[in-house]
Order: structure tokens, then C-alpha cells, then sequence
């Protein structure tokens, strides 16, 4: 801990082991606030909202949605793929920080997790009830039938989708989980009510705390981590072949899979940056997300807006380069065409706001980075709309070109989505440690160590 | 017994007989009638597996719950010839319009299911009707329908009371003791329903029949009768040919018999080698026929008679023949030379036509092909045609005596003149004063509302009849259905025969009628008996036929005649025009007609006022701006849309619209929340423009001058293409060359100049995928040729019905969702600075089954994959509806159920083709290369041994193209039909260079000119 | 054997416990219909006709040579043969014997099931058509049903030599109809695999498509 010498301290407050169990486990024990019930209504409403568009939509027919002929895709996969995207930075952190030793994941890495099982939770939900006949979604799965037998179609992105998504969230939980357990031993061992006992006693999994269980718990944490770390870069690769191993133009791009995962880490940050400015603010966490670690954060984001900036840029080049007439068309009809206002959002978000960045003063203020993350999401958002709906509506034939205007079916179920992910959220809240107090303990500043 | 793959060998008349009275309940597995045809639990099977598939629960209920149970009741004595299951071929004639083509009816288990274009008896597939050929037009295709419109009369009525035909009967034959009778009718081109009423005419003297078409041609008839003193209506003889100058006459769409002009035209358009005939067109506004011309001439309807007049002189001095006085004398200007050179050129081969109601030009069309020698060549007067017989006059005639209460009784037969009168409200207010109107109409409308007694007509398939449409051709229609249970019908011939007191049964009438007056010996029969039973085994019958030839052209003819001034007055000139799919009222009431999209406009669902491009910018009309259409005494209020091509001092409005009864349709296609209408805001389908139509000269004139305001209101169209133009849009095209290469089109200049650039075919030599075919079994393919194609849009309603495809509704229309598995793109290319003189390019686009299908890769359950034999197969009950492949798809030709489409109507839904399941909601589907026309011809070759030989399968577009345009087999046969097309040096197929190797491909338009506007 | 090993073996044994029962018991996939044989109006025996009489199946079903359906057939098909039959052989026998003991002449014999027959016709007892009587047919109940999205041709299979028993099994031997085989997709492919692979009854020129169009349209 070399570093804590010359910057300062990722803990402040000089915090000892109990200050840090106390504070943390604080929101648990007490009664939700006014606050987190306002909070918790508001996203349950507008969950149900969009519980209601989808029935909707799955009684009455895809038709309900502003699709045709010609753009058979548009806010459906958009979600999918921006949830996916979001749900990046969990498993990045965790994983990835932790092989790097970045030690001020540690009070946010918990959440992040959090954060990304919710959003895939989100993101699964879009490729089911986007089929014409949900019902028959089990088809997509391999099982033994009577069919003779009929299999799927391992040529199919769609199909590789679905073993990625459903990786990704196996490894994902399990690493969040595995995570918890030590916390949730310290909530049994604090727990007052039986219903609060006996769930943490069969959560935490008979946790000892001995040399040995940390020892073991050390192994399996550094080995799952090596285990989800690549899965941080195939995820949303293969989420990108869906488009790039289509011929569509604009679609039929080789720089997809870096682009989208970079994207996703890029969105992935901003989601977890505003969650957690909310929180600190919420659960006053302030000792714990200190201004190194929205520092530290902020500048994940600016070097992701570069980077997305440059493939932007990229695709353009390569468009012009690539002398084909469908691919160049397609690019200028992204910037100039009757969908040209997408592209400016998408690329005043992602690119031009979070070069602000840069700037000390506008991360020393919380607002202003709340502010720019929440545009990072929204630019992200029209990120995957561009790719997806101008890429279609017009493609080879003139004859078939067709514009697409959303239902308000389409929005209650973007906004639905949204409801679902803060809906889970706040209950994780409230059910475990918010910070991986453990680890937090373990990087305590060095003079409160052996304070007792 | 026929078979369902080609007609092996025909029915007698008295089984047939037997097999009109089956009729039938519904579809049944065994064609015989099962209880209900769902499940006794109300389950259909799709919707019981549909609750299997919802994971557990329903698997384990599913599991220990038996099927639905299906009964099934055969006949009690099944009829000798029907075998449930296989379907019949009858030849018969269409009634769609006066035309008389002639067609097949697909029957199946007791019911027609589809019309198809006429083939030649024993299995073989020649396209021999005399008049028709092998075609039939879209609006024959969709004729169908109205056999199970279950909107139709149930019953005759009395005084708008169901009644029967005993008490009618006796009502009338006191009204007819008052005699003063008048018969209104269409023209009839059945001799035996002429002779009933004329025995009709004859047993109450005093009494008129008076003869009147929505779609007149009086002025035509009255020139000839002018000039030659015979009304004769001469047979246009197109593939004789060389030079074709049309004249506000849209005779490839819409004119006289378009299936038989077309057939010739194309057939004209490719004499030896590659040397086509020479087609130019003058018109206000842009036609089917307009589309093809080599020269089309941009001119209002005033011009266009001034151009005629002009024309007739020029060619006058040219023939050295003194030109008549009196006609107009326009300054000649580059067309008006190159046609005058042109046609001097083509003496004897050519033909000059118009279809303006204007005695002058009629006149002078007339004086212009005897002075080129036309008549007894391209004109045939040998075999005339008796297609139309109306006479303008005479129904005014028929007015002013009902005004003066010279008229007792009125009956209209075929007509509804309170619609498509231009003075409709005037004939109405005379009609009051009849004592009895009698009207024949087989489903509510305009006139049969203002009738006294009904009796309506069975539709054309549930009769006999017969017709002579040109001299010399027998055609028969004989029933393929009785539904006599459902709607007590009553045929014009036989109320006539009880109005007469005639008691002779009809096939006896007939029979005596046409062995006295048709030549039946000259078709070289022994005794009238086999001649008999061979025109209603054949459909029709060919009889040499001598003709006394015309007189010569009267030079007093032109004489007195008057011509519009050389300035014209201001305001617009209104052009009231026929849309290819609804070329009048009579189909208003047919959803397939109403959906089709224009071939033009690519519009369905209503009409609209078109204006020139320049006009409608100056006037800052955008499309689907509702605009007010003034004249002196009325207002039409009509949504406005700009159409390139058209004179900008012409506003065109299409005819047949605004219908009674059409309100109808306000609930067709899906209920949601953010759904609208099919129908208007008045309730109807679109509006109707007949009331600016205007009497002159005696004459019906379909145009006028009229002043346009807006009205600040707005409708959207429902369009299936909405970019027209091959061109990409200026801002986005990545090139100087703006054209999209996706339709090839050179020019006989061009082709001379540097012989045809085998279009520097851009597929790959690396191939990464395993060749599918490797196996000695077919490749199916297809190949388009876009000289022949007119656009006409027959294949796209002919797929509709043969697939079970869905009607829409407007909604889903105007928001691209429309089912339609075949569609004709229309592009538009030419100088976007002169829109008046742009060229259109008609583009057929189907599946392209391609060998490398993308839309095959990327679906996840299979749903779609590669048959041995070259198939792109959609299975839809393994699709979950992910609308991957579609996204995927270059050609965007696969079509979504984005909703279950109402099938609620019982009786329509026994025109559905059993052998093709109806798709659900969230599947999706396409052109499927009528395969199961596919299987129907192997499990035939394998029941008969006999090999399927090369032409026989013909998908529902093959066999109903009135030009032939379309051509399918096996490219693996070197011999094949398909072959030969795609080894021309002209064929090129769609997107190439993207090497997912289509099984489509197409022929290079060949435009007859070096330069354009030559 | 400590508690954990215990717990393995109950929880196992369970699974497999579970897994027996429910392989014994009757539960069905969604679609099969295996082993379904309904009451029909008519007690009509395929064992007789078909077995005993050896009637051809094709006399009856004739519609399976030519049509996409086998048909079944109409009623006048039964009267070719039970207008002179009227019941069973052996009770018209026992009856003659009967009366000629008794010195009178035969009673008429007609046994219930038979006259269904005339009456789903309408007929009087001298077998002539008597338009006072109602003639509803007979409604039958369907045994073998495929799903809507199934096109299979009878005429197809019968022309290329495949038996009936191949998908109806052993009908002859069935006094009432049972559905023999599942009829899922499963038993159709694997069959025309099974004729590509090893030919039709020794015949190797058929080629049986396996593709999705030869059902599904």
C-alpha cells in the first residue's frame, strides 16, 4: 500500500472494522426511509406498466408495436442490447480491477455486480417477447423431442446469444454470491429476527470465518474471477455478431465485437457511476465512495467516449474506403438521411459531453457527473437504435425503404424495463451489504489498523 | 376424370349436373361434412398445441388429455366422379367484365377455390383461348370472391321485403299489362339471353331496351357508325403490329379486353429477333399502357383531340388525299412529326387508338387507319368485337322519358346507374316517376336500394351461360357450385322467360337458340349434340366466320363536327380514369380488388385526385392533403397526391370508388389500440368521381374543367411503396451516379450501337458453402421478362388467392405491413427537373429462393432451410417469429403475421385452399414457388407413371401472366423453358455481386428508341 | 457411513424413483395421440371385414389410391354388400333351423348394429329409400387426425408401395379402430430416412424427401 503514502485514502473518516460493519450493515437494520419507499413505489408502478404493455403485447401481437415489413427490429433489441451493455461494468470490475489489484473496486464492486445481474435479468427479457409466438421460446434450446430428432440452428447468432447471455449470467451470480457470503455470515451474526437469522444462516452457507474457509474463499474468489474475466469480452461479442454476420449494410461491419464491448464497458461505468452517486447521497456511503473513486471512474468513461468516438469515426473511414456503393450509402443515410437525429444525439452524448471530463472541477461536482453519466446512457441507448433501425429502413431496395415510428406499446415497455431494474435494485438494497465489507476491511489506511 | 396438376381428360354435362349439387358445408379432412369443422371443444388443434407449448403445466394437461374429437360424415351415395381431396378443372368464361375471357375453375371438394387462366383440353398447357389466350386479369382472379359474399341477397324482394319468385312473378305480370317498358342493361354478349329478351320485347310491344357501359365506348361505335355506317366495335390486333399509337386509351390496364390486348401487344413487341414493335402513347395522366410506351406524349385530353385532328391532316397531305375542313390545325411539333413519319412508315401494320369520348377524334382516329390501310389488317373487322355495345344516347333517352312519365316499368339488369351516372341524382329523381323498378343486382347497391322488386342474379359460377365476345367465338360458363341453398338466385335469362311466359327450361332455350344460329357445322361437327358436349368440355369453340368487309370511309363523315378551341379555358382539367384493379364500381365490394396496391400509385384502399409534380408544388399540396374539387354546380372533397408523369394542367381521379356498401369494410385488418379505419371518415372506401364526369354532344365525356382549393384536412394513403424513384436521394447517394443497378434497362439504340454488355457479373469464384444440389433432382427457378410484364398485377391477387393470404385492411397497409407475397416494385427514373416525362419500370419481386439464402443462416429453430431441390423453405409451425430472416433479407419478400388476421366470416372462408394451411399470428411466411403446385404434379406422375414434362407445374403467377412474361421450371433440364431464359445475354439477376446466387432472375427492359423522347 | 453419504443416497434414489414412475405411467407428449381408439356410432369390425373376409383395405378406402385422402367411405359403399346382408351367418342359420322345427317360414333377421346402416340412410324394411325418413349419414369419429400444418397424401404412399399397416398398424386384427403408431414428426422422418438408407421392400430407386416442403405449405 504504497500509494496511500502520497494520495489519499480510499476510506476516509479513519474507519475501523466495526465502524465499517456498523455503517454498512446500517441500512439493513434500520426501517426503509421515506426515501426509499417513494423510490421503491415509483419504480413498482412503472414496472407494472410496462408488465401491462407486454401482456399487451404478447395477447393482441407483435403489431402492436411499430414495426413492419422492412425494419423487423428496432426498440426491441435496442434494450436487449443496451442492457446487455449496462450490464458490463459488474463483471468488469469485480473481475478484471480484481486481477489488476485495483483496490478501490472494492466499495463498489458489490453494487456493480448487483447491477449487472439486474440489467441482464432486463436484457433477457427483450429476446423472449420480441418472438411472434413467446410461447414456443423453449424451441430455441437443444433438448430430445419427438421431431426426429429437429434441432436448432448452431449457425444462427441468435442461437450463440443465448448460451452467451446464459453464461454470463451463471458466472455472474455465482461471483456475486460467492462474494457475499462472508458479509452475509456478519449480517447472521448480527441479525436480531429469526426471519433475518435463519435467512443469512442459509445464505451465508455455514461460513466459519476460520483460516481455512478464507484461505478456500480466497482460491475460489481469484479463480472465478480469471474464470468471468474473458466472458467480460465474449458477452457482448457475440451480442455483435447478431449484426455483423448479417449482410445488412451497416450491419456487415468487422469492427463490431471490440466496438460493442468497449461501448459496453463505456455504458456499463456510466450506470454504475450514477448509482452510486445516488447511493452515496441515499445511505450516506461518503466515507466509502470518495472523490478517488469518481475520479477513478470518470476517467474510464473518457477514455471509453474516445475510444467509441474513434470507432465512430472508424466506420465512417472505412465506409468511404471500402468503395461499396450499399455500405456508403448506408453511412451517409445514418448522418444525412431522414434519421440524421439520432445519430447527432448518439453522437453528442457518447463523444462531445463526456470530454468534460477532463476537467478536475467537473468531476469534483457531483451533479455535473450524475448529469454526464446519465447522457453516456442515453447517447449509448441511440448508439444501438442507430445501428439497428437506420441500418434497415433503408437497405438494397429502394422500393422496400419504410420509416419507423414507435407505439406507445413500445415505450411503456422501455420504460417498464427501466421500473424492473431500479425495482430490483432498491430490494438489493435493502437485503445485502450495499459495500463488500470485507474487502473494504482489508484496505483499510494503514494507521487505523490494530484499532481496537 | 381431370387432375389437379393438368387437365388429363374432362367431365360430361350431366355429371357435371351432379356434382353443381353438392354443396358443400366446409372444409372438411375427408371433403366430406364434418360436424363442426373445429373440435367439439371449441379447441382448434393449433390453439390446443399453442396452450401445449406453454411449458409445463400445459405439457402435463396436454399429456393426459385425449385430442379434440373430430367427426367426419361421408356422403351417403358419393357422386361417381368426385374423389374428396383432388381437385377438378372445368373450362368456363369470365364475367368479371364484358371481356369474356376465358378460364379454368379449380374445383375441390365441391367448391371453386380458384380461377385460372384458360388452358387447352387433354393435359397439354397451350394458352389457345381465342380471345384471352391463357390469362386472366386481377380482377378475374379476384371475381371469385364475390361467389361467397355473404353480403348478397339471400332472397328475392318485393317492395324490400324477402319474398319469392311465384309471388313476383305474379305481382309483375299485372305491372307489365301497363306495358310502357324500358330494359336497362350492359352490353350483353350471351346470343341466348339476347333471343329471352327479345321474345321479352316482343310479348310487350312498346317496350325499349336501351344498352349503357360505365366504361362507354359509345364515341368509338357511333365514328364507325359515322364513317362506314356500320357500329361496329373492330378487334384491336395488336401482335400485328409495328407501329401502336395510343391516345388517351389505356388498353393494356383497363380498356375494352385488356388480357387480350396485352397477350398481342407482347407477343407484337417481340417479332423476329429482337425487333419490336413501336409504341407510343399520348396522355394526360400516367397509364398502365402509358409505362411501357417508347414515346410517351405528355398532353390534356383538349390537346390530345387537337393532336389527332392534326395528325389526321398531316397524313392526309402526306397520302395526297385533300384533308377533310373543319379539323383542327395545330402547329406540328417533334412528336407530332416522328409520329406522322412513323405510322406513313408502318402503312397497313400499324394502329392508331383512342379511347377519348369525342366524335371528332373518334372520327378521325377512324380516318387516320383506313387512310393507312389499317382496317382488314391490325384492325380486324372479319372477327369484330361485341365487348362493348353501349349507347350513350340512349339512357339519356331513357331519362328524359322517365322525367316525361313515359316509363311504367324500368328493369336495370347488370347495372347500377344511380352510382356511376355522372347525373345520378337527376336519373334518380326521374326514376320516381316509374311505377316499377326492377333490379337484377346480386348484392346491395345504389340502385337496387331505389328498386321496387329484386331479383337477384347468381354469381357467374353458379350459372349457365354463354357468350360471343368477337364474331366467331363460342364461349360457355358453366356452374362449378350451387349454393342455391344459401341465396335463392334467380338468372336474367330465366326471369325473363317467366316474365315472357315462356316455359321452356333452359339448357333446351339454349341449345334450340345456338344450333339455329351459331355455324356450328363450320367447326366441323357431325351433329349439334357433339359439338354440344365439346364446347362445354372445351369452354369455347372457334367457327370461321365472313363478314361483309367495311364500306368505304364517308368523306361527309368529318363534316360539322366540333373541336375544342386552341387555347384552353383556366382552371384544371379533370380526367376521370380506371384503376387496373378497379376499373369500375362493379368489384367495390371485393376486399382482394380493394387491397391491391395501383400498379401507378402503389396505392389500395381508396382513390385520389393526382396532380403533375410542378402543379401540386406550386399549389403546396402534399400527398394525402385533402383538396376541394370545384365545378360550376357541385364540389368533390379528395385527398391529393402529386403523380410523375402527368400534364400539370390535369388533375386524374380514378372511378369505382365511394361506393354504398363498401362501409363494410370499416372493420377489416386487426383491432388495437393504435389501429384506424378502413374506411373513410364518411364511412366508405375512397370517393366517388363520377358525378364530374359530364354529358356532350350526347356523349358520356370523362372530363372537365374545375378550380382546386385546399382544405387544411389530411389523410395518410395507404401505400406499398413509398420511395418511387431508382435514384437514391441527392444528399445521401454516395456517387455522382445516383441510379441503384437493381433493374437493368438498355435501348434498341444502345443494343445496336454496342450490342448488350453482358452485365459484368459479379459473383464470387471462392464459394465457402457445400453445394445443396448435388443430386440428380430438380433446381426450380424463374425468370421475369420485363418487356412482356405490363404491371397489371394479375400474379399478385392470383398468389392472394392460391395462398390463403390475409386482407389487411388500410392500416396495416399504410404501415408496410401488407401480406401481398408477390409485389410489383414501380421505379420511376428519368431527369427529376422534367417529372412530366419520367420512364417507369415495373419490377416483379418475389422470394428469390436463393442458394445462399441469408435469411436461411440466421434463424434459430430451423424454420427456414434449403429443400434438394433449390427451395427456400418456410416452415411455419416451426417458426417462433424472431423476424431475423426478414431483416436479413435483400429482397425484402418475407412477410410477418404480425396479428391473427380475422378469418371470422364462414362462408368467405371456403375459398380458402385446403391444401395450404392458414398461418397464425407471429409466424413468418412467403413465396413458397406454389410448391404445393410442385407436389400436386409429382404425386399425379407418380400415380400415372407418366413424367412431369417441362411448363406443366406453372406457379398461380406463371399461369395467370397475360403475357406470358413469366417463365418456371427445372435449370437443370438443358432443354427447359427456364434454361434457355437464363442463357440470354439480356437476363441479369437482382443484387449479384451479394453472391447469394437467387433462383430469380430477369429479362433487360428493352426500350424501341436510340435517345429519349424518339 | 457418515450423514452426508446418507442424504446422497436418499436424494438419489428419489430422482431415480421418480423417473421409473414416470416412464411407467401414461403421460403423453402434447400431439401423440398414441393408443387412442374412440367408441364409434357403428360397432363396425375390422377384424371381420378386413381380417375374417379379407376384404381389401382399398375397397372401402378408395380414395387412398388417388387422393390426398384415404376417404371414408360413403354409406352406399356399406349396401353393396349388407343389402343382402343382414346379419350374422350363424344366427340366420340357427333361426332357419329353428322354423323349419317349427314348420313356419324363417323370420327376417336384422342385427342392430347393421341397422344403423339403413337407417343413417333412411331406408324402410324392404331396404327401399323412404323420403318420409330422416337419412343423417353416419358421423364417425376421426381416430387418426394430423395437425393443420401437416400436409400428407394418401395417394403419395399407397402409389409408391408402402403398406397401410405401416402407419395403422395391424388393423385387421382390430375389432375397433386404435391409433397404432404417434404419427409425430419423429415417425414420418425416420421412415423416410430408414427408405433412402435401405430401400421400400427391396426397392432402392424410391427416394423418400426429407425435406420440410414435402409436409409443411
Amino acid at each position: 500500500m504504497h500509494d496511500d503514502t502520497i494520495t489519499p485514502p480510499l476510506i476516509l473518516g479513519g474507519k475501523s472494522n466495526r465502524d465499517v460493519t456498523n455503517d454498512i450493515a446500517a441500512p439493513l437494520e434500520r426501517n426503509p426511509g421515506q426515501m426509499w419507499w417513494i423510490a421503491f413505489i415509483i419504480s413498482f408502478s412503472v414496472m407494472m406498466l410496462g408488465v401491462v404493455a407486454v401482456w399487451y403485447q404478447i395477447a393482441t401481437g407483435i403489431g402492436t408495436w411499430g414495426l413492419n415489413k422492412t425494419v423487423g427490429w428496432a426498440f426491441d433489441i435496442t434494450n436487449f442490447v443496451f442492457w446487455v451493455g449496462i450490464g458490463h461494468a459488474g463483471t468488469l470490475i469485480s473481475a478484471i480491477l480484481f486481477l489488476l489489484r485495483q483496490k478501490w473496486r472494492t466499495s463498489m464492486n458489490r453494487a456493480a455486480e448487483a447491477m449487472t445481474l439486474i440489467a441482464v435479468i432486463c436484457a433477457g427479457l427483450f429476446p423472449v417477447i420480441h418472438m411472434g409466438r413467446p410461447w414456443l421460446a423453449y424451441w430455441v434450446f437443444p433438448y430430445p423431442n419427438m421431431r426426429g430428432p429437429l434441432w436448432v440452428n448452431f449457425r444462427s447468432p441468435l442461437l450463440w446469444d443465448v448460451f452467451a447471455i446464459g453464461t454470463y449470467f451463471t458466472i455472474s451470480a455465482v461471483f456475486w454470491y460467492v462474494g457475499l457470503i462472508p458479509d452475509l455470515a456478519t449480517m447472521r451474526d448480527r441479525a436480531k429476527t429469526v426471519f433475518r437469522k435463519t435467512l443469512y444462516r442459509v445464505m451465508s452457507l455455514g461460513w466459519s470465518g476460520s483460516q481455512r474457509t478464507w484461505w478456500r474463499y480466497e482460491v475460489v474468489y481469484l479463480l472465478l474471477a480469471s474464470l468471468a474475466t474473458p466472458l467480460v469480452v465474449s458477452v457482448h461479442s457475440v451480442v455483435s455478431f447478431d449484426f455483423a454476420t448479417a449482410m445488412v449494410p451497416g450491419w456487415h461491419t468487422t469492427i463490431f465485437p471490440p466496438y460493442f464491448v468497449i461501448g459496453a464497458i463505456f455504458s456499463g461505468f456510466a450506470m454504475v457511476m450514477s448509482l452510486m452517486l445516488i447511493a452515496r447521497s441515499a445511505l450516506d456511503f461518503g466515507a466509502y465512495i470518495t472523490q478517488r473513486h469518481v475520479d477513478a471512474v470518470c476517467r474510464v468513461i473518457v477514455f471509453g467516449s474516445c475510444i467509441v468516438g474513434f470507432a465512430y469515426s472508424t466506420e465512417l473511414f472505412i465506409a468511404w474506403y471500402s468503395g461499396n456503393e450499399f455500405e456508403q450509402f448506408a453511412f451517409l443515410n445514418r448522418v444525412r438521411g431522414p434519421m440524421s437525429w439520432a445519430y447527432f444525439i448518439m453522437v453528442s452524448c457518447n463523444v462531445v459531453i463526456p470530454q468534460l471530463l477532463w476537467s478536475q472541477r467537473v468531476r469534483n461536482s457531483a451533479l455535473l457527473v450524475f448529469i454526464i453519466t446519465i447522457a453516456v446512457n442515453i447517447g449509448m441507448w441511440f448508439e444501438r437504435f442507430v445501428i439497428i433501425v437506420t441500418s434497415i429502413h433503408r437497405d438494397f431496395l429502394p422500393s422496400s425503404w419504410a420509416d419507423y415510428t414507435p407505439t406507445l406499446v413500445e415505450f411503456a415497455t422501455l420504460i417498464g424495463s427501466f421500473g424492473l431494474f431500479f425495482t430490483l435494485f432498491l430490494l438489493f438494497c435493502r437485503l445485502f451489504p450495499f459495500i463488500a465489507a470485507s474487502e473494504v476491511k482489508a484496505i483499510l489506511p494503514r494507521d487505523t489498523e490494530g484499532v481496537h | 376424370m381431370t387432375s389437379s396438376s393438368g387437365q388429363n381428360y374432362w367431365m360430361s354435362i350431366d355429371s357435371l349436373g351432379d356434382q353443381s349439387l353438392e354443396t358443400p358445408q366446409s372444409e372438411s379432412p375427408d371433403g366430406s361434412q364434418p360436424v363442426s369443422p373445429e373440435s367439439d371443444s371449441g379447441w382448434s388443434r393449433r390453439s390446443f398445441l399453442r396452450a401445449a407449448g406453454f411449458g409445463g403445466a400445459g405439457a402435463v394437461v396436454a399429456g393426459c388429455s385425449p385430442a379434440p374429437i373430430k367427426k367426419a360424415i361421408p356422403f351417403l351415395v358419393q357422386p361417381e366422379e368426385i374423389v374428396p381431396g383432388r381437385a377438378y378443372y372445368y373450362a368456363s368464361t369470365c364475367a368479371g367484365c364484358s371481356a369474356g375471357c376465358g378460364m379454368m375453375v379449380k374445383n375441390r371438394d365441391g367448391r371453386p377455390i380458384k380461377l385460372e387462366g384458360f388452358r387447352g383440353a387433354g393435359g397439354t398447357m397451350d394458352r389457345s383461348h381465342p380471345v384471352s389466350g391463357g390469362g386472366l386479369c386481377s380482377v378475374g382472379q379476384a371475381s371469385l370472391l364475390g361467389l361467397y359474399d355473404s353480403k348478397r341477397f339471400k332472397n328475392p324482394q318485393l317492395k324490400g321485403k324477402d319474398s319469392d319468385y311465384s309471388k313476383i312473378d305474379a305481382e309483375l305480370s299485372s305491372r307489365f299489362a301497363a306495358g310502357k317498358i324500358w330494359v336497362l342493361t350492359a352490353t350483353i354478349t350471351s346470343p341466348s339471353t339476347r333471343r329471352r329478351l327479345e321474345q321479352f320485347l316482343a310479348k310487350h310491344p312498346g317496350s325499349e331496351h336501351v344498352v349503357y357501359d360505365e366504361q362507354s365506348c359509345s364515341a368509338l361505335l357511333d365514328a364507325h357508325d359515322r364513317a362506314f355506317g356500320q357500329r361496329v366495335l373492330p378487334r384491336y390486333r395488336f401482335e400485328r403490329a409495328d407501329v401502336i399509337v395510343g391516345v388517351g386509351c389505356d388498353f393494356l390496364g383497363t380498356w375494352v379486353s385488356p388480357v387480350e390486348f396485352a397477350a398481342g401487344y407482347a407477343k407484337g413487341r417481340e417479332k423476329n429477333a429482337g425487333e419490336t414493335a413501336w409504341h407510343a402513347q399520348v396522355e394526360g395522366t400516367m397509364s398502365l399502357t402509358g409505362t411501357k410506351a417508347d414515346l410517351r406524349v405528355v398532353k390534356t385530353e383538349r390537346e390530345q383531340i387537337r393532336l389527332i385532328g392534326t395528325l389526321a391532316g398531316m397524313l392526309a397531305r402526306r397520302a395526297g388525299v385533300s384533308p377533310p375542313q373543319g379539323l383542327p390545325n395545330a402547329k406540328p411539333d417533334a412528336n407530332l412529326k416522328s409520329l406522322e413519319a412513323k405510322l406513313w412508315g408502318a402503312r397497313g401494320k400499324s394502329i392508331v387508338v383512342s379511347g377519348v369520348q369525342h366524335a371528332g377524334t373518334q372520327v378521325a382516329v377512324a380516318f387516320i387507319n383506313d387512310l393507312l390501310g389499317n382496317y382488314g389488317q391490325t384492325l380486324d373487322i372479319e372477327s369484330p368485337s361485341f365487348q362493348r355495345q353501349g349507347d350513350d344516347h340512349g339512357i339519356q333517352r331513357l331519362t328524359s322519358a322517365m322525367a316525361a312519365g313515359g316509363v311504367e316499368t324500368l328493369i336495370i339488369h347488370d347495372l347500377n346507374p344511380l352510382y356511376d351516372l355522372p347525373d345520378a341524382a337527376g336519373f334518380a329523381k326521374a326514376m320516381k316517376s316509374v311505377g316499377t323498378v326492377i333490379s337484377t343486382s346480386s348484392a346491395p347497391n345504389e340502385t337496387s336500394a331505389a328498386a321496387t322488386v329484386i331479383c337477384p342474379e347468381p354469381h357467374f359460377l353458379e350459372r349457365w351461360d354463354d357468350a360471343i365476345p368477337v364474331k366467331g367465338a363460342l364461349c360457355l360458363t358453366q356452374p362449378a357450385i350451387s349454393t342455391t341453398t344459401l341465396f335463392k338466385t334467380r338468372s336474367f335469362r330465366d326471369s325473363l322467360a317467366a316474365w315472357a311466359g315462356d316455359k321452356t327450361d333452359d339448357l333446351a332455350f339454349r341449345k334450340a337458340h345456338l344450333s339455329k344460329t351459331v355455324d356450328w357445322r363450320a367447326a366441323s361437327h357431325a351433329n349439334f349434340e357433339s359439338f354440344w358436349s365439346a364446347a362445354v368440355h372445351d369452354g369455347v369453340v372457334e367457327m370461321p366466320s365472313k363478314v361483309a368487309p367495311l364500306g368505304k370511309f364517308k368523306s361527309t363523315a368529318l363534316k360539322g363536327l366540333s373541336w375544342p378551341s386552341a387555347q384552353a379555358a383556366d382552371g384544371f382539367e379533370v380526367i376521370l380514369n380506371e384503376k387496373v384493379g378497379m376499373p369500375s364500381g362493379r368489384h367495390a365490394h371485393n376486399a382482394w380488388l380493394q387491397e391491391l396496391p395501383d400498379p401507378i400509385t402503389k396505392m389500395s384502399w381508396g382513390n385520389a385526385a393526382l396532380f403533375g409534380v410542378a402543379a401540386a408544388a406550386e399549389l403546396r399540396i402534399s400527398d394525402g392533403d385533402i383538396v376541394a374539387i370545384r365545378t360550376k354546380d357541385l364540389v368533390i372533397e379528395i385527398p391529393a397526391k402529386a403523380q410523375p408523369g402527368q400534364h400539370d394542367d390535369v388533375i386524374s381521379i380514378a372511378i369505382g370508388y365511394g361506393r354504398s356498401g363498401t362501409e363494410r369494410f370499416a372493420k377489416v385488418g386487426p383491432d388495437w389500440i393504435e389501429a384506424r379505419p378502413t374506411v373513410a371518415a364518411d364511412g366508405v372506401v375512397g370517393v366517388n368521381a363520377a358525378p364530374l364526369a359530364v354529358w356532350e354532344d350526347g356523349l358520356l365525356r370523362r372530363t372537365r374543367m374545375v378550380t382546386v382549393e385546399k382544405t387544411g384536412r389530411h389523410i395518410d394513403f395507404a401505400l406499398s411503396q413509398t420511395y418511387d424513384s431508382i435514384d437514391l436521394p441527392a444528399n445521401t447517394a454516395p456517387g455522382e451516379d445516383r441510379r441503384r443497378n437493381i433493374v437493368h434497362e438498355t435501348t434498341t439504340g444502345a443494343l445496336a450501337a454496342k450490342g448488350c454488355d453482358d452485365h459484368a457479373r459479379h459473383r464470387g469464384d471462392v464459394d465457402l458453402w457445400t453445394d445443396d444440389h448435388a443430386n440428380n433432382l430438380p433446381h426450380w427457378g424463374m425468370a421475369i421478362d420485363l418487356n412482356r410484364c405490363t404491371g397489371c398485377s394479375a400474379c399478385v391477387v392470383a398468389c392472394q388467392v392460391e395462398n390463403n393470404i390475409p386482407v389487411v385492411g388500410h392500416d396495416e397497409v399504410r404501415r408496410r405491413r401488407d401480406m401481398h407475397w408477390i409485389r410489383i416494385d414501380r421505379y420511376y427514373s428519368g431527369d427529376p427537373e422534367k417529372p412530366e416525362d419520367v420512364d417507369v419500370i415495373h419490377q416483379p419481386m418475389m422470394c428469390h429462393h436463393c442458394d445462399n439464402a441469408p435469411c436461411e443462416t440466421v434463424c434459430p429453430v430451423l424454420a427456414t432451410v434449403h429443400s434438394e431441390e433449390g427451395l427456400n423453405q418456410q416452415v411455419y409451425n416451426r417458426c417462433v417469429g424472431t423476424r431475423y430472416c426478414a431483416n436479413n433479407c435483400p429482397y425484402k419478400v418475407r412477410r410477418f403475421n404480425w396479428f391473427d388476421y380475422s378469418r371470422e366470416d364462414r362462408l368467405q372462408n371456403m375459398v380458402l385452399n385446403p391444401d395450404i394451411a392458414v398461418r397464425s399470428r407471429g409466424v413468418m411466411e412467403k413465396c413458397s414457388f406454389c410448391v404445393q403446385r410442385i407436389q400436386a404434379a409429382k404425386n399425379e406422375s407418380k400415380r400415372t407413371g407418366v413424367e412431369i414434362f417441362d411448363g406443366q407445374i406453372q406457379p398461380a403467377c406463371v399461369q395467370t401472366c397475360p403475357t406470358e412474361a413469366i417463365v418456371f421450371g427445372d435449370v437443370k433440364k438443358a432443354d427447359s423453358a427456364i434454361t434457355k431464359a437464363n442463357a440470354d445475354p439480356l437476363h441479369f439477376k437482382v443484387l449479384e455481386e451479394l453472391n447469394v446466387k437467387p433462383s430469380v432472375g430477369y429479362r433487360t427492359l428493352v426500350r424501341n428508341r436510340k435517345v429519349k423522347g424518339e | 457411513m457418515t450423514r452426508r453419504t446418507v442424504w446422497i443416497i436418499f436424494v438419489v434414489s428419489c430422482m431415480m424413483g421418480g423417473a421409473a414412475i414416470l416412464a411407467s405411467s401414461n403421460v403423453r407428449l402434447p400431439g401423440n395421440d398414441i393408443g387412442y381408439v374412440p367408441e364409434q356410432p357403428i360397432a363396425f369390425s375390422h377384424r371381420l371385414h378386413a381380417g375374417e373376409l379379407a376384404i381389401s383395405c382399398l375397397y372401402c378406402h378408395s380414395g387412398a389410391e388417388q387422393s390426398r385422402h384415404a376417404g371414408i367411405p360413403a354409406v352406399s359403399v356399406c349396401m353393396n354388400c349388407h343389402l343382402t346382408v343382414k346379419a350374422p351367418m350363424a344366427e340366420v342359420k340357427a333361426e332357419a333351423a329353428a322354423a323349419t322345427a317349427e314348420g313356419r317360414d324363417p323370420r327376417r333377421i336384422v342385427s342392430p348394429e347393421i341397422q344403423k346402416i339403413y337407417d343413417a340412410m333412411g331406408l324402410d324394411k324392404d331396404l327401399k329409400r323412404d323420403p318420409k325418413r330422416p337419412a343423417p349419414g353416419i358421423s364417425w369419429i376421426k381416430v387418426h387426425d394430423l395437425p393443420d400444418f401437416v400436409y400428407f397424401n394418401h395417394g403419395r404412399h399407397v402409389n409408391a408401395g408402402v403398406d397401410c399397416t405401416a402407419c395403422h398398424g395391424p388393423v385387421a386384427t382390430m375389432d375397433r379402430v386404435r391409433q397404432e403408431s404417434n404419427l409425430s414428426m419423429g415417425f414420418c422422418v425416420n421412415c423416410h430416412r430408414d427408405v433412402n438408407e435401405n430401400g421400400l421392400a427391396g426397392d432402392h430407386s424410391l427416394h423418400a424427401s426429407t425435406d420440410c416442403a414435402g409436409c409443411h405449405y
